[in-house]
């Protein structure tokens, strides 16, 4: 950027503003090593995700509400790392989340398996519909189930990536189990 | 008649603290008891715990003394990975009472639970912990735990897009 005419202190600006976005730059890295000090820090990356998984039990079936996850996120860098890349964090997908939360939770549960709650909504079935190969079997044999939506709907042969299905019919969830892996 | 003698196993810490304690005790922990397993001939020696120190371990050994006789988490079926699931955070009376120490001193617990393998303990651990953080804002985190802001500009910056994210689930 050319200085203005009427700024004469233009250069002794910038070279202040680049020593300060050193200064912060030095500051931050200071401030990590220092958490990674802590006897928090000392916890392992297993162990922490478990304390994330158990610190959140508000919803009515004990899974994770999906803002939990993100605001563990906001309290150091470290945990920020974990909460968003840990797959198992984004595993339980529940009736409650919008599609863009459904397709963030796709998205950062990798190749885990994944738990859903299902119900009759149209978006989040053809999001999931979209993820053939992570959704493959369950099994529906009680007569208070709703049906099983189609578009889910994958060979029951096919080897389940599915840890349990839980079937609501609002506001009620119906059942949960777990599906047995091939 | 005379119960049979339980056998008593030495253990030795990293700050060479040893302990002898009743096989029964010891075997809570699934690293010692598969230890124990693999020595066929009764060994004066203690067993080396190079990753836990002696206080430490005396509240392990509490811990492992008042839960002696009850069984074992089962290996990993099916059953139990859905209660897994099914979380709580209670902690019964006793392990409340027992796990009221000081940060460090339940890090270090936690710590050397898992690396002995003792699920229950961690367990306890773990929900004490989740127990301090549930409910909590991310800054109030941060005060119990001593944690300092250490995120980068990039980062604030998409934390504050998250803000209005999160809100929305």
């Amino acid at each position: 950027m050319e200085p203005h005419p009427f700024d004469p202190h233009f250069h002794l600006r910038s070279k202040l503003e680049e020593e300060i976005l050193e200064l912060e730059s030095r500051l931050q890295t200071l401030r990590l090593k220092r958490n990674a000090l802590l006897p928090i820090s000392s916890l392992p990356e297993e162990v922490l995700v478990e304390i994330f998984l158990l610190a959140n039990t508000s919803n009515k079936s004990g899974l994770v509400v999906s803002g939990w996850i993100v605001k563990m996120g906001w309290v150091c860098h470290t945990w920020r790392k974990l909460a968003l890349d840990h797959p198992l964090l984004w595993t339980e997908i529940t009736e409650e989340l919008c599609e863009r939360w459904t397709r963030e939770f796709l998205k950062r549960s990798g190749s885990a398996v994944i738990y859903l709650e299902i119900c009759h909504d149209e978006e989040q079935e053809d999001l999931l519909a979209t993820k053939p190969g992570r959704g493959s079997s369950y099994s529906n044999n009680t007569s208070s189930n709703p049906p099983i939506p189609g578009s889910v709907g994958v060979p029951i042969a096919t080897k389940p990536f599915f840890g349990s299905v839980s079937f609501t019919s609002n506001p009620e969830v119906v059942e949960m189990r777990r599906i047995q892996p091939r | 008649m005379a119960a049979p003698a339980t056998q008593q196993i030495k253990i030795r810490c990293n700050d060479e603290k040893e302990f002898t304690v009743d096989r029964d005790v010891l075997e809570r922990s699934v690293l010692i008891k598969n230890m124990l397993e693999d020595v066929t001939e009764q060994q004066d020696a203690p067993i080396p715990l190079p990753n836990v120190s002696g206080p430490v371990m005396a509240k392990v050994l509490e811990y492992c003394t008042h839960h002696r006789g009850e069984p074992l988490p089962s290996a990993d079926t099916e059953q139990s990975q859905d209660e897994t699931r099914k979380r709580t955070t209670d902690i019964s009376e006793w392990d409340q009472k027992f796990i009221t120490v000081d940060q460090e001193m339940l890090f270090e617990i936690i710590l050397a639970a898992n690396y002995l393998d003792i699920k229950s303990l961690l367990d306890v651990g773990c929900k004490t912990v989740a127990n301090m953080i549930k409910g909590k804002t991310p800054e109030e985190i941060r005060k119990l735990f001593n944690i300092v802001n250490d995120f980068t500009p990039e980062e604030e910056a998409q934390i504050k897009k998250e803000n209005e994210w999160a809100e929305d689930r």
